[in-house]
């Protein structure tokens, strides 16, 4: 065993670095012991969480009867047109929408690109339904995929570094400014073949002043300051 | 006739009300957070895991008020009888004190772990105060130990497994002492809170200290105060002294809270909640403080409350609100909607640490050999806060900080101001490296 060089308390044998502090254990005449059993378990544990498991199950049974009961009458009973295949969709859909929540809580990344695949996949659905795929490459899908990635681009950014509240309102008002634009120059070259912005570029200016002012702000540190102050919550 | 009625009555207990302070722990419960608190023994040999549960298995009938699952009434939760299996004895895990579900693990609202020589309760605070635990683990122990062949009395808080369970254990005894007439006004202040980076999900971090009593109560001496005022003095200089370094506008009021045990004040021998809460407070705007003048604004504010008219009224402060009859007559989600809202604006920022001293452990003679060392230590915080849980035995003192941020420079001030003091510390953690 050791003592710390650093605060000077005595440590575990099997310890290599100060808990403490966060000194490592340097000590040639008597090194850390790598076979002593260390005074704590290594193997996290995690909570068995029942509620969310049981409802999870609920909702599966309830959407596959509901799809496969149109099937049935699809098939067996009213058989004009293909019509179950928009309520097995919408049925596909939110269960994608509500059980993965239930049990991959933790991954929220893998949740939104899973919602937003389900959602491009029930919209092609319907277009092939109607025979009338025009509409569904030229607005519906590059919509879904642009706020797809814009919700996937917040909650990653949220998740791998550590950001300020000044800094997630910049960013969401630049997106929505950019969302805004996207979703304009879509319809308008669906419907006109032109690419050009009218209404999005008020929208899309006015965001951009909004995210120069917080840029600014956080850019001084006094100025900074006193806005955490009174927004802090 | 009457009196196998009678025996009848007196044996059987389908539920229970929550006492006083049970009625918070539930209210506060969150997916991530509940009032989780573990007390472990250190034996002197590896744990046997299936002589263990044979010993868990022998000592659950002797305590009803742990064999309880929690359930929704329709104006207040109520404890409930549980005959479903378990809980099951399993190996220790590194993330201490995780949150009790209360539909989860067949609904037992404790477990018990082991991990080489070290056996762990951990227990949720609605079923008994450390104390209850305490009897508890010493009967478990106990009755592993004569498992193993070893002849064990029945003193000392050892209870026997094969008597029917005690009335007075299971008392609800705030009611029994809440006949008092007056009560407190409750304190607003808004006290320094600890800033740190947040670890993720479920991870506790421990770091336990261990120092001879000797030493410790010698320096505790020198200034004239119990061990327990002693190191809440300590850590009340550690906290001024980390305010300091963080350089705030305003310095606010420092206050650590901590419960006292009311059964050395009125005798009670309930397994239950039986504690009250205080919180010295010091206001480092009225003056730079010497560790000295620490200890005897403590001491004094300790004496001044420790004894039973004021304890009562600190009883009353509480027990009055729940009597009330408008707030008997509020459904229970309203009340939880209440009671969190004001624990969030006000009880949180109440304290800035908790301290908690379960004092000095006695087992039967015959035990001694066989325990090395107990431990306690207090759950997730609610928010950043540090508690602090103390426990003795057998000449060494062991003192646990646990918190779920990232820094360690609480428990740095207070064993480095102890190493200062002469007294030498030993340290365990669960800490992992920083790379920096
Ligand atoms: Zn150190």
């Amino acid at each position: 065993m050791s003592y710390c060089v650093n605060c000077g308390v005595e440590l575990h044998k099997s310890a290599t670095f100060c808990p403490l502090c966060n000194t490592v254990v340097i000590n040639p005449g008597n090194p850390p012991d790598s076979q002593a059993k260390t005074p704590y378990p290594a193997e996290m544990g995690s909570v068995e969480n029942v509620n969310s498991r049981a409802a999870a199950l609920l909702l599966t049974v309830v959407f596959a009867s509901i799809a496969l009961a149109a099937l049935l009458l699809n098939l067996l009973l009213f058989k004009e047109g293909f019509w179950s295949a928009f309520i097995m969709g919408a049925s596909l859909m939110l269960w994608v929408f509500t059980v993965p929540v239930l049990i991959l809580r933790p991954s929220r990344l893998l949740i939104i690109l899973l919602d937003g695949a389900v959602t491009s996949l029930y919209c092609f659905i319907i277009a092939h339904q109607t025979e009338d795929t025009s509409w569904y490459y030229g607005i519906a899908l590059p919509i879904i995929i642009m706020l797809t990635g814009f919700v996937f681009l917040y909650c990653y950014i949220m998740r791998r570094f550590k950001t300020s509240i000044l800094f997630r309102i910049a960013l969401i008002f630049g997106e929505l400014g950019s969302y805004a634009v996207g979703i304009e120059l879509s319809i308008r070259y669906f419907l006109y073949d032109s690419l050009s912005i009218r209404w999005s570029a008020v929208v899309g200016t006015s965001c951009l002043i909004i995210v120069a002012v917080l840029t600014t702000v956080m850019k001084n540190s006094r100025l900074r300051e006193e806005v955490q102050r009174r927004l802090h919550f | 006739m009457k009196v196998k009625k009678e025996s009848m009555k007196r044996k059987e207990h389908h539920w229970f009300k929550l006492d006083l302070s049970a009625n918070v722990y539930p209210t506060l419960q969150r997916r991530n957070f509940s009032s989780v608190y573990r007390v472990s023994a250190l034996l002197r040999q590896k744990i046997d895991p299936v002589k263990l549960q044979a010993a868990l298995d022998s000592t659950i009938p002797r305590f009803p008020t742990f064999a309880v699952a929690i359930h929704k009434g329709l104006f207040w939760r109520y404890l409930e009888r549980n005959t479903k299996p378990g809980p099951f004895v399993r190996p220790d895990v590194s993330n201490a004190c995780m949150p009790i579900h209360f539909k989860a693990e067949n609904r037992y609202l404790f477990r018990v772990y082991y991990y080489e020589n070290k056996l762990s309760l951990e227990v949720f605070h609605s079923v008994a105060d450390g104390s209850g635990a305490l009897i508890f683990i010493k009967t478990l122990i106990a009755e592993y130990l004569r498992l193993q062949g070893i002849k064990i009395p029945y003193v000392e808080g050892v209870l026997n497994c094969k008597n029917a369970p005690n009335e007075a254990e299971m008392e609800d005894a705030y009611v029994k002492y809440g006949d008092g007439k007056v009560s407190l006004k409750r304190s607003g202040i808004h006290a320094y809170q600890l800033r740190g980076t947040m670890e993720p999900f479920y991870t506790l971090n421990i770091i336990t200290g261990i120092a001879p009593i000797a030493q410790l109560a010698a320096a505790a001496k020198s200034y004239n105060v119990p061990i327990g005022v002693f190191l809440t003095a300590v850590l009340m200089e550690a906290l001024m002294e980390k305010q300091k370094l963080d350089k705030p506008i305003h310095e606010r009021e420092v206050a650590i809270s901590m419960p006292v045990n009311l059964r050395r004040f009125f005798p009670s021998e309930t397994l239950r909640n039986f504690i009250v809460m205080l919180s010295p407070s010091i206001n480092p705007k009225m003056g730079a403080y010497t560790f000295e003048e620490i200890t005897q604004e403590i001491n004094a504010y300790m004496t001044y409350r420790l004894n039973e008219k004021y304890l009562k009224a600190n009883i009353m402060t509480n027990l009055l609100v729940q009597r009330n009859p408008i707030v008997r007559v509020i459904p229970l989600f309203l009340k939880d909607l209440i009671v969190r809202n004001a624990y969030k604006k006000v009880n949180k920022r109440q304290s800035s640490a908790g301290i908690t001293n379960l004092g000095i452990v006695k087992v039967p003679e015959e035990m001694k050999e066989h325990i090395e060392r107990f431990e306690v230590l207090m759950g997730q915080p609610f928010s950043n806060r540090t508690n602090v849980a103390v426990i003795s035995y057998g000449g060494e003192i062991s003192i646990s900080f646990s918190s779920s941020i990232v820094e360690t420079d609480i428990e740095m001030l207070f064993f480095c101001s102890l190493i200062k003091k002469g007294i030498p510390v030993r340290i365990e953690s669960n800490r992992k490296y920083r790379e920096t």
